[in-house]
């Protein structure tokens, strides 16, 4: 299994929709249709919170 | 027609020849098409249904028993293989697949015990969405109150099994897709210890935390059920007075009132209880999506290549970030999970049960898709999981019970220690016993 290695929050945290889209698509090979780029930025920047918060301390009753 | 159906009352009165089969299939048809507004069916499966309580109805009259679900309609979430029929997984680009060449082994498993499949229910697109909101087949609406979602991804299993269509259905749970649209539409729902039930002729979506369950009308009918798609009764010996917990901090934030009262008159009339606190569910949460982002993407890699547009755009999106996710935080993910579970093992030495509910509130709205979240309006169909994620995430049993309230249903979760579904089924019909939850149901 490759590691593609997009979703990082400095990556999401610093582009535009049309930027992520464009990673994205190098990324998977393809280009992004238009109507995908807004959803395809608003998820990869969901994924890179997620991540973010996957690597923070844990706190009680959190 | 003023019929029951009840899984136990169906399948005693069949066995015991007072009622045909034929005519309890006649009746959940004649409720489908009357209710082609919930647009929780997808189709209808006349020929076979028929053809199956013939066979039932054949084997009364040679004084055989067709089985403890003899007669009993039901329906299946569209990622079960039906025999000649084509799987969806609720996708429109699946529509004109090849046909399946054999059910799956939950089908075969019911069908031997006389159970009736009756119709396809609807699913968001691929399992991943928490309303049902399907650009193919539509937004399954909450019988309740058809303005709102019915929830997901198994609505169309919720809905049909509160309005009465059928006896009872099957959905598939990753992350609460059976247990979020059990508790909107006010039914039981459970998802088993991961791994328990058959997952052969299942369309997947995360192999990691997929697992198919049930829903019911009632507690003793989820029993019933379950002892079937297991092969045998769940042997495991129930406790009638499991040590009970409360999960507060993460699970009781967010909480609408309604939800709270209920919350309150159910833990009042149970008598008191302790409370638990775990630490890190927020990361449990983050790390159960991007696990499913991560499988989920990579599943679908290929052909969102191919054909992006295909897709339904409210799983399109979410795919194709998941499929450039790296595999270094899969792999965090996954190893939070093995701390997150020590915790979790630690807390079920203390109790046998623990409780928390398994959305924030009722169902949204429809013309409002969202959930309030710290303060923010966030997407529901990406959101209700809040309760639902951190839990399933480990494997853990866990059944959504109907609370008892006035207004809109609303669920709570009982969950277990693995591999004692029994327990957790034992207690929902010891709490319905005692009108401590109770199914909210259409008169069909």
């Amino acid at each position: 299994m490759s590691d593609l290695g997009l979703v990082r929050p400095f990556d999401c945290a610093q582009a535009d929709d049309q930027a992520i889209a464009q990673q994205v698509g190098l990324l998977l090979g393809m280009e992004i249709p238009e109507p995908c780029v807004a959803g395809v930025a608003m998820n990869s920047r969901l994924l890179a919170d997620h991540l973010a918060i996957l690597r923070r301390s844990p706190e009680p009753g959190q | 027609m003023n019929m029951s159906f009840l899984a136990n009352d169906i399948a005693r009165q069949v066995r015991s020849g007072s009622l045909r089969a034929v005519d309890v299939v006649g009746e959940a048809l004649r409720r489908i098409d009357a209710a082609t507004d919930l647009r929780a069916v997808t189709r209808r499966l006349e020929d076979r249904a028929l053809k199956e309580a013939e066979a039932v109805d054949e084997q009364i009259a040679r004084g055989e028993d067709p089985g403890p679900l003899a007669g009993v309609p039901y329906g299946v979430k569209d990622l079960f293989d039906v025999s000649g029929e084509i799987t969806t997984a609720g996708a429109a680009r699946l529509e004109h697949a090849s046909p399946a060449l054999n059910d799956a082994e939950a089908i075969t498993r019911l069908k031997k015990s006389g159970g009736v499949l009756v119709a396809t229910l609807n699913m968001d697109e691929f399992a991943y969405g928490f309303v049902t909101d399907n650009a193919r087949w539509g937004i399954t609406r909450n019988p309740h109150d058809q303005e709102r979602f019915a929830g997901g991804s198994s609505g169309g299993s919720a809905a049909a099994v509160a309005a009465g269509l059928v006896s009872f259905a099957l959905g598939s749970d990753t992350n609460g897709s059976i247990r979020i649209p059990a508790s909107l539409c006010g039914v039981y729902g459970i998802k088993p210890t991961h791994g328990s039930l058959p997952m052969s002729g299942v369309y997947p979506f995360v192999h990691t935390l997929d697992d198919i369950g049930l829903f019911a009308r009632e507690a003793e009918d989820l029993r019933l059920v379950d002892g079937v798609l297991r092969g045998a009764p769940d042997p495991a010996p129930a406790d009638p007075r499991p040590s009970i917990a409360l999960l507060e901090g993460w699970f009781g934030r967010d909480l609408t009132g309604q939800m709270r009262q209920a919350l309150h008159r159910f833990t009042v009339g149970l008598g008191p209880i302790p409370s638990v606190q775990l630490t890190g569910v927020a990361q449990a949460r983050s790390a159960a999506f991007l696990i499913t982002a991560f499988e989920g993407g990579r599943l679908h890699r290929d052909a969102l290549r191919e054909a992006p547009l295909s897709y339904d755009p409210g799983t399109r999106d979410r795919l194709l970030a998941g499929a450039t996710l790296e595999e270094t935080a899969y792999r965090e993910a996954l190893d939070y999970r093995t701390v997150f579970a020590r915790q979790l093992d630690r807390v079920f030495e203390r109790h046998d049960v623990l409780i928390a509910p398994a959305v924030m509130g009722e169902a949204p709205r429809i013309d409002e898709p969202t959930v309030m979240i710290d303060g923010e309006l966030k997407s529901a169909r990406a959101n209700l999981g809040l309760f639902t994620q951190p839990i399933s995430f480990l494997g853990l049993p866990v059944i959504s019970v109907p609370l008892r309230t006035e207004g809109l249903p609303l669920g709570l979760q009982l969950i277990g220690k693995k591999g004692r579904d029994a327990q957790l089924i034992a207690l929902a019909a010891s709490l319905s016993q005692l009108g401590l939850v109770q199914s909210h149901l259409l008169a069909a």
